[in-house]
Formats: C-alpha cells, structure tokens, sequence
C-alpha cells in the first residue's frame, strides 16, 4: 500500500456517523455572546471596515464645511464715532441740548448717504434702516451706579428703588454704530446681500452724511454781510458815503465779535492772520482811513449837496425821535406793570417743629419782563445817541458854507474816499475769505468722526475647526461602531438560532 | 485580476475626482467673476510729525485726508499728470476712497466694561479717542475702464504727490502775507506809527505763540523767543520814542485835520457817554427796586427741594448787565481823555510860541477845543503847523530807519518759520508709500482661496461616493469569500 492509499483510507469520513465534541466549560450555556467570536468577526472584516471608518471619518470633516458654505454667517461692520465739539465729553448737541442719535437713520441721512453710490445690487433707505444699530456708552459712573442699582435688586434691598431714582444715566460723547449684511428686499422673503467692502462703504458713506446733517443744524456758517457794494461814489454824497462805510465797518466788527474764541485765534494757512489780526485792521481802517476824512467832510462841511443832506439828516432825525417815544412809552407801560404786578405767595408749614411761614417769589414771566425793561433802557441809550449825533450833523451843516470851498479840495476828498473804499472792500473780502477758510477748515466740520468701518468674518477654517474636531472624533466612534455592531450581528443571529434549537429540541 | 479590479477602482475613483473639481472649478470660476472686486491703484501715506496721533499738524489744527478731495488738489494732479483734458475733478473724486487704520477691535473696547464689582478685573478701560497715522487711497478705474494700470497709478501717484504739497503748504506755519497795503507816504505821523505798531504787534503775537509751541527751535542759535524780544524791543523802545517825540512835539503833516479828528471824536464820545450815563442810572433805579426772593429748601428723610423763583439768575443778569455799561462808560471816558491830551499837545505846539515862561513851567496849557470856534482852532492849528515842519524831516528819517529795522528782523523771521516748516513737515513725515495695483486675476490668492473653498467640499462629495462605492464593492466580496468558506 502507497502512502497516498494509506492517506485515503485514513481520511474517508462516514458521512452518516455523529460526532459528538464535549468542550470542558462547565458554565457555557449555549445562547450568550461569545465576545472571541465577535472580535475574530471583527478581525475578518477589517478591510471592509477600515473604508468604512475612513468614510466615517471624511464625513465627520467635511460636514460642517459644507454646512458653513450653505449657512455663512452675516457680516456686521461697526464704526466708533466721536464728537469733536463735546468739550465736557458728554453726549449733547453742539448747542447744549440732548442729541437725538436716531438722525442717524433719518432718511434725509440715508439718502444723503446713497446719493451716487452704486452698489451691486439696490438697497432701499427703510432696508437700511433696519439694519443700522446705535450702541451708546455710559460713562464709567452711570455704569457703575447702574451696577451698584442691579446687584442691590438682586440682593432685594429695600432702598433699590430710591437708589434707581438718584441715578441720572449720561452717556460719555462716544458711541457705536452697526451695519450688518442681508437686507430685505421688500417683499420679506428674500435678503439682498452686498459685497464686503460695499457694507464698509456704506456705513463710512452714512456716518459722513450724519456729520454733514450736524454741520448744516449746528454750525453758524453765516459768511459776514456786504454792505460796501451798494456804495456808489458818483451818485451818493460824500458824507453818505462816509456814514455807509462806517455802518459796514461797525457791522463786520460786530460779526468778528460774535466768533467763539476758537473761531477767532484760527490762523489763515493762506495770510497767516487769525481774526483778531483782522479785526485790529479794521479799527485801524477806521480811524486812519474812514474817521480821518468823515471829520474833515463833517466838520467843514463839504457836501455836494447841502439841502438834499440836511433833508435826510431831518427826515432820519423825525423816524429816530419817533422809535425813541415808542421805546419811552414802552418803558412807561412796563413800569407800571412791574410795580403793580402780584407775586407768588408760598406758605411753608415744617411738621417736626410745627411752625411754618409764608413768603413771595417772582414767576418767570415777572424776570422775562424786567429783562424787557433792561433791553429798552439799552435801546434808548443807543436811539438818543443817534439823535444826538444828528442833531449835531444838522447843526454843523446849515452853518457852514462849504459849496464855495468845496471845488478847491473835491480833487483830495474824492482821492482819499476812494481810498478808504477800496481799503474798505479790501478788508470785507479778506475777512469773507478768512471766514470761508474756517468754515471749510476740518477744525470746524469735524462734528462728529468716525473710524473706518471695520468687522471680519472668520476664516471659514477657523471658524470650524472646532466643529471639524468633533465630527473627527464622531466620525471615528461612529465608524468603529458599525464595525463592531456589523460583527456582533452575525453573533447576535446565531445565539438567537441556538435558542430556537434548543427550544425545539425540548419541545 | 485582483490586481486589474484595483487598478479599474483607482481609476474610476479618479475620474471622479477630476469632474467634482473641474466642476468646483467652473462655479468657482463664475462666482468669482460675479462677486469680484473693482481694478484699483492704492497708495498709503503715513505721517509721522509730532500731534499726528492726535490728528494735530504741526500748526496745531485738525487735519483731514478729505482735503484730497479738493478741487485744488485734483485739478494740480490731472495737469501734473497730463491728464487734464481727460478727466475731471469729479469723474476722479467719485472714484477716490480713503480708509485709514484703526486697530480691528476698537468698536469692542470702546463697549468693553470691566465690572466695578470683579475685583479681579484688570481696570484698563476702553480705548479713548483714536488718530490714525496711515491711511490707504484708492483709485478705481471705473470712471474709465479702459485706463491702463501705467496710467492709473501714475494719476494716483500724481494725486497723493498733490495732496503732499498741499498738506506742507497749508498746514505749515505761514508768515503774514495778505495783501494789506499801507501806503505810509499817504498818513500823518500819528497815523503812520498807528499802522506800524499794529503791523508789529501782529508780528509779535505769531512769534510768541510760535516761541511756546517750539522753544527748543533755534537756528544759528535764534529761536522765535528771540524774534519775539527783537519786536518788542523795537515797540517799547523805538516806537514809544517816537511816538513820544510825535505827540509831545505836535509834529503833523495837517495839523488841522488831526484837530477836527479828536474834535469830531471827542463829541461823538460825549454824546455816547452822556447818554449810557442815563442808561446806567435807569438800571440803578430798576435793581433797587427789584425784591430778590428767598430760597427755600424743603427737607424730606429722602429728599432735598428747592424752591427758587429764579430771581437770583435775573438778578445777576441785571448786575452784569450794569458793570458792562459801567465799564463802558470807563473807557468812553478814558477816550475822550486820550483824546484832549492828543489835542493838547498838538495845541502846545503853537501855544508855546504865545503864553509866558511861568505858564509853560507851571504846565498849565489846558485847553478845551470844544469850546472853541473853528476860527480859533484854524489859527492854532497854523501856528502848531510851522513848528512841525521844522522837525518832519527828522521823524521821516527815524520811521524809515524804525521800518528798515523792522523788516529786517521780519527776514530773519521767515528765515526761521521756514527752517521750522522744513523740520517738520517734509517728505520723510508725510511719506507716500510705493503702491499697489488691484485687480481681480485668476491667478490671485482671492480665487484661489474660493476655489478651494468651493472645489473642496465638491471634491470631498466625489470621495465620499467613491468610497462608498468601494466600501459596497469590498462588502460583496467579503461576503463571496465567507460563502465560499
């Protein structure tokens, strides 16, 4: 016999015979897991598993990518704007009352602000509005007493509600202003988006026109009057034409005057003057050129016409003695009324010490009226002095003889009133331009100034990183959860055909 | 054929891959065409003087790079640039945008707010007013698309150039150049003294303010403190000197019209005085007779009232109202005084020639001019008249020599605001910085940075259904293999 035969006599199996295998496990019972089992499963799906891990895991990671690409979050710009004009640094009006921020969003704003702005797509001023938020800041005590007033509520304390009432909230003269992207188009179902630097353009645009709306409310930019140009040599007299030019020069000395102190210590980048310089000028103007030559015309009288002058003289002389009875009679009437007039009685009865006492007190109306009285002593102050001034031209006037003497020296005079005219003009325009410097200047425009507009949205990595960390790490768990279910399945299936079996087999 | 399988997997999964990305491609490739930004030339411009922190030139004003803006600022670049009859003001200032740098987070510290309660915090508040000091310019060629990128920045280079000069000229200090001319030849002596002691001190006032702002400037060892003395020297000394020897000696060209001047002027004071003397009185009589109230205050456990008719305001405005005329009245009172002794000593002149040696001695040469008839005066005036014409000559010499003095200190002035002009602002502190062309290219960081945005998550979708594929394919395998098994 050959080892082959030898071999398949050996390994022929009676395919009818039962054999019987009795494993050594005294506690096995036939329907639970055999976790051997379930790992062995485990290691024979391996290669399977392993793609379905890494799937698991690409998911993980690129879920909240995509997701961030469907649902990118709204870019917010912010500005921080600051008024140059709060010298107490509070949040007012440059006239001292309370300023009402929401002139931001008013549409003559708006509109100013997208006037010739063309953007990618059409934004609608109530859009905007919508989308325009205005932090304001309490200054460091309001907040803390704002604090204080929370924690003492918190605490239930009694004195909360008197503590809230001490508090007077003020805002220092800083405040935030926010646009944010995705505007409603309308019909409030879709948004219109703008581009990033657009949305930056638009608040910059918007916070520029808000200056531009607190210049042409607060500012005084009235330029001084002209009253040199209406003076004509040839058809007016010379002592008129004197007279003019002495009005035009009190009244530009008298709009200099008027200038804030800033105003007037600005110095011209063009002449290298500031106001006061000038307003010396024109004193100077005054006495050398204007007062010089009035007193000799005056005094002399040269005149070209002397009848037509005494008329006006007279004629302006009966208007002041009417304006200065007026004002006598005012004066008279008002008396009268103060001194008749009723004060306020208050009694004052004090509780703890049970006496009380009574005592008068002016209204307003009662300070308005003496007030009244002040301003036209002051008025017939000024209307007598003209009188008298008039009065004394009148006199000079019809004693002189100057219509013979006037031929000699009409060749000077009109030399010298030229120049004093011309002086004269010189000045005006010189102020006027000073005046149109300043009110240009960004000394005095800068009312309200704004950083740029600024907000950034994240990188879309960063911003989902942590989000791609966790889907990591799902992703794995959840990988390694189906490959290990997957094997513990066919475990599950087979426990549960043992029992069945054996349920059977009892049966 | 195991390997054949792997090799038609491989190839497969690639061929996916190439179409998700040539796809990612194309859609990025058109959302970059839609939303890309505008073809612009940049510059920046950074300055560096003392007070640009603070928005502060070296003149102490505010600046604002919104004056580059101006039509005298675009209108200088167009011709420098040749371009003037291109283009216009306003085609380029709707197309100009001005950004300056502010740190990113500056709306957060402003509302940051560290508890008063957290005595841990760190008590470092919010940022307080911020100046920036580098400021970008655009230009975007949308006022002509057609402009070539040399042209582009050659204009914005010309504007910025423009805009620099602009900037040293009217924020340096300037010296006083109006076109204000006094013709002295034209006045009389008092007259012309007058002018030229307002010319100085004006001259005086911007050397002093200069000396304050920069006492530490000195050139060839002179600062503006030293211009400031010069002046002052020259207006207590040599023009109080002549204008003593002036007025004292009554020398006058037209002593005539100098009388009727302070005649017309002492009346006109008169008149004005007499009349805010009324004035006064009325407002005397009115505050006597006004009853200021009481002020009550009414006491509570929570609370303290006042109660005040505000009479105490309308009385104060009443007194202030009063030492105002009061103070007027001081000053009309102290001109007319001026005004006589003015008068007086032009009449001395004349009068000294007729009164005797004990009424010189003695001082007394009173006169009231308005008392007197214009015959009176005239013939005063004649005699006051010869007396000063024996001395013009000599005054004329002195204002000359008074006005060469005068000038040359103003020289070395100029000399000295230039130098500190020059120091201060100048092409090293306001610096243009080279620029930068923008235009919107495919080879730009922009797209791709979108097309990784965009191609990516595609790219990552044809994986996945790849491995799907591949993850169902290695199943049924397994599966075949555990059935053969």
């Amino acid at each position: 016999m050959g080892t082959n035969e030898f071999e398949k006599k050996t390994l022929e199996i009676d395919k009818n015979a039962q054999i019987n295998v009795m494993l050594n496990t005294p506690d096995y019972t036939d329907y639970e897991i055999d976790l051997g089992r379930v790992f062995h499963n485990m290691k024979q799906m391996r290669r399977v598993y392993a793609w379905v891990i890494v799937l698991c895991l690409l998911v993980g990671v690129c879920a909240p990518l995509l997701l961030y690409q469907f649902s990118k979050p709204v870019l917010t710009v912010s500005s921080v704007v600051t008024l140059n004009y709060a010298k107490d640094e509070r949040l007012k009006a440059p006239d001292g009352t309370d300023l009402d921020l929401s002139q931001i969003v008013s549409s003559y704003v708006l509109q100013n602000a997208l006037a010739d702005l063309k953007l990618s797509k059409p934004v609608s001023i109530s859009a905007l509005r919508s989308n325009i938020k205005i932090d304001r800041i309490l200054t460091d005590k309001s907040r803390q007493a704002q604090e204080l007033a929370k924690k003492m509520d918190q605490e239930k304390n009694a004195n909360v509600f008197n503590q809230l009432q001490s508090i007077d909230l003020e805002y220092v003269n800083r405040f935030v202003v926010s646009l944010t992207n995705s505007f409603d188009d309308g019909t409030g179902k879709n948004t219109i988006d703008l581009k990033d630097a657009e949305l930056r353009l638009v608040l910059n645009r918007v916070l520029d026109a808000y200056n531009d709306y607190l210049i042409l409310t607060y500012a005084d930019q009235k330029l001084p009057e002209d009253r040199l140009s209406i003076i004509d040599l040839d058809r007016m007299d010379i002592l008129e034409s004197l007279e003019q030019m002495q009005t035009a020069s009190d009244a530009l000395n008298n709009y200099c005057q008027s200038q804030s102190d800033e105003v007037k210590a600005y110095r011209s980048w063009k002449t290298g003057f500031n106001l006061n310089d000038w307003m010396e000028f024109l004193q100077m103007l005054r006495e050398v050129n204007i007062d010089y030559l009035y007193s000799y015309v005056y005094t002399n009288g040269y005149v070209k016409n002397k009848s037509t002058m005494l008329m006006n003289y007279q004629y302006q002389l009966r208007n002041e003695q009417s304006n200065l009875d007026q004002i006598n009679s005012n004066i008279q009437t008002l008396d009268s009324i103060l001194k008749d007039y009723k004060k306020d009685n208050i009694f004052v009865s004090m509780q703890e010490s049970g006496t009380s006492r009574s005592t008068s007190t002016t209204t307003d109306y009662f300070n308005q009226l003496i007030m009244d009285q002040v301003t036209n002593y002051s008025t017939v102050a000024q209307t007598e002095t003209r009188i008298s001034n008039l009065n004394d031209q009148i006199e000079m006037l019809s004693v002189s003889d100057s219509s013979s003497n006037l031929a000699n020296v009409a060749e000077n005079i009109n030399t010298e009133l030229v120049r004093a005219l011309e002086a004269s003009r010189n000045i005006y325009s010189q102020i006027k331009a000073h005046m149109e410097e300043v009110q240009a200047s960004p000394e005095f425009t800068h009312f309200a100034v704004h950083t740029a507009a600024s907000g950034e949205q994240k990188n879309f990595l960063s911003a989902n990183l942590t989000k791609m960390i966790i889907g990591f790490v799902l992703g794995g768990v959840i990988g390694c959860g189906l490959w290990f279910m997957a094997s513990l399945l066919p475990e599950l299936t087979r426990s549960h055909s043992r029992k069945e079996s054996k349920k059977e087999a009892d049966a | 054929m195991m390997t054949a399988k792997k090799t038609h997997g491989l190839r497969n999964t690639l061929l996916v891959l190439i179409i998700c990305a040539i796809a990612g491609a194309g859609i990025s490739f058109v959302q970059f065409t839609n939303a890309s930004d505008r073809t612009s030339a940049s510059f920046s411009i950074q300055f560096t003087f003392d007070g640009a922190a603070s928005s502060l030139a070296p003149s102490g004003k505010i600046f604002d790079l919104k004056e580059l803006y101006l039509d005298d600022v675009l209108n200088e670049a167009l011709k420098n640039a040749g371009m003037e009859n291109r283009y216009t003001a306003d085609m380029l200032r709707s197309n100009l945008e001005i950004s300056g740098n502010y740190p990113k987070d500056i709306a957060a510290q402003l509302t940051n707010y560290e508890s008063l309660l957290d005595f841990q915090a760190n008590r470092a508040f919010s940022t307080n007013s911020y100046y920036p000091t580098l400021f970008d310019v655009y230009l975007y060629h949308d006022f002509d698309p057609k402009i070539t990128r040399g042209d582009l920045e050659k204009l914005l280079q010309s504007i910025m150039t423009c805009y620099r000069e602009y900037f040293i000229q009217s924020y340096a200090v300037n010296t006083h150049s109006a076109e204000i001319e006094y013709d002295l030849a034209e006045y009389d002596y008092p007259q012309k003294l007058s002018v030229l002691s307002v010319l100085m001190n004006q001259s005086r006032s911007l050397a002093e303010e200069l000396s304050e702002k920069a006492s530490f400037f000195l050139v060839n060892g002179m600062g503006f403190n030293d211009v400031n003395v010069r002046l002052a020297s020259l207006i207590d000394t040599d023009v109080a000197q002549l204008n003593a020897n002036v007025t004292m000696s009554s020398i006058s060209k037209r002593a005539d019209r100098l009388l009727n001047q302070y005649r017309y002027e002492i009346k006109t004071l008169t008149n004005r005085l007499e009349n805010q003397k009324k004035r006064l009185e009325n407002l005397d009589r009115l505050i006597a007779s006004y009853d200021k109230n009481d002020i009550i205050y009414l006491s509570s456990t929570d609370s303290l009232t006042k109660i005040d008719g505000n009479s105490s305001e309308t009385y104060d405005a009443m007194v202030a109202e009063r030492k105002t005329i009061d103070d007027g009245i001081t000053q009309i009172i102290t001109r007319i005084n001026n005004y006589n002794l003015l008068i007086n000593d032009l009449l001395k002149g004349s009068q000294t020639m007729e009164a005797s040696a004990g009424e010189i001695s003695s001082g007394e040469v009173e006169t009231d001019v308005t008392e007197m008839s214009q015959a009176e005066i005239d013939k005063l005036a004649e005699v006051a008249q010869a007396k000063a014409d024996e001395k013009m000559a000599a005054v004329d010499a002195e204002i000359d020599l008074l006005v060469k003095k005068y000038e040359a200190i103003m020289e070395d002035f100029a000399t000295l605001i230039n130098a500190y002009n020059a120091m201060t602002l100048n092409d090293a502190s306001v610096e243009i910085l080279p620029g930068r062309y923008n235009t919107p290219s495919l080879l730009s960081g922009r797209f791709l940075v979108m097309l990784i945005k965009t191609a990516g998550p595609i790219c990552c979708c044809g994986l996945i259904v790849c491995l799907v594929i591949l993850i169902m394919q290695k199943k049924k395998q397994y599966q075949q293999n555990t059935v053969n098994c």
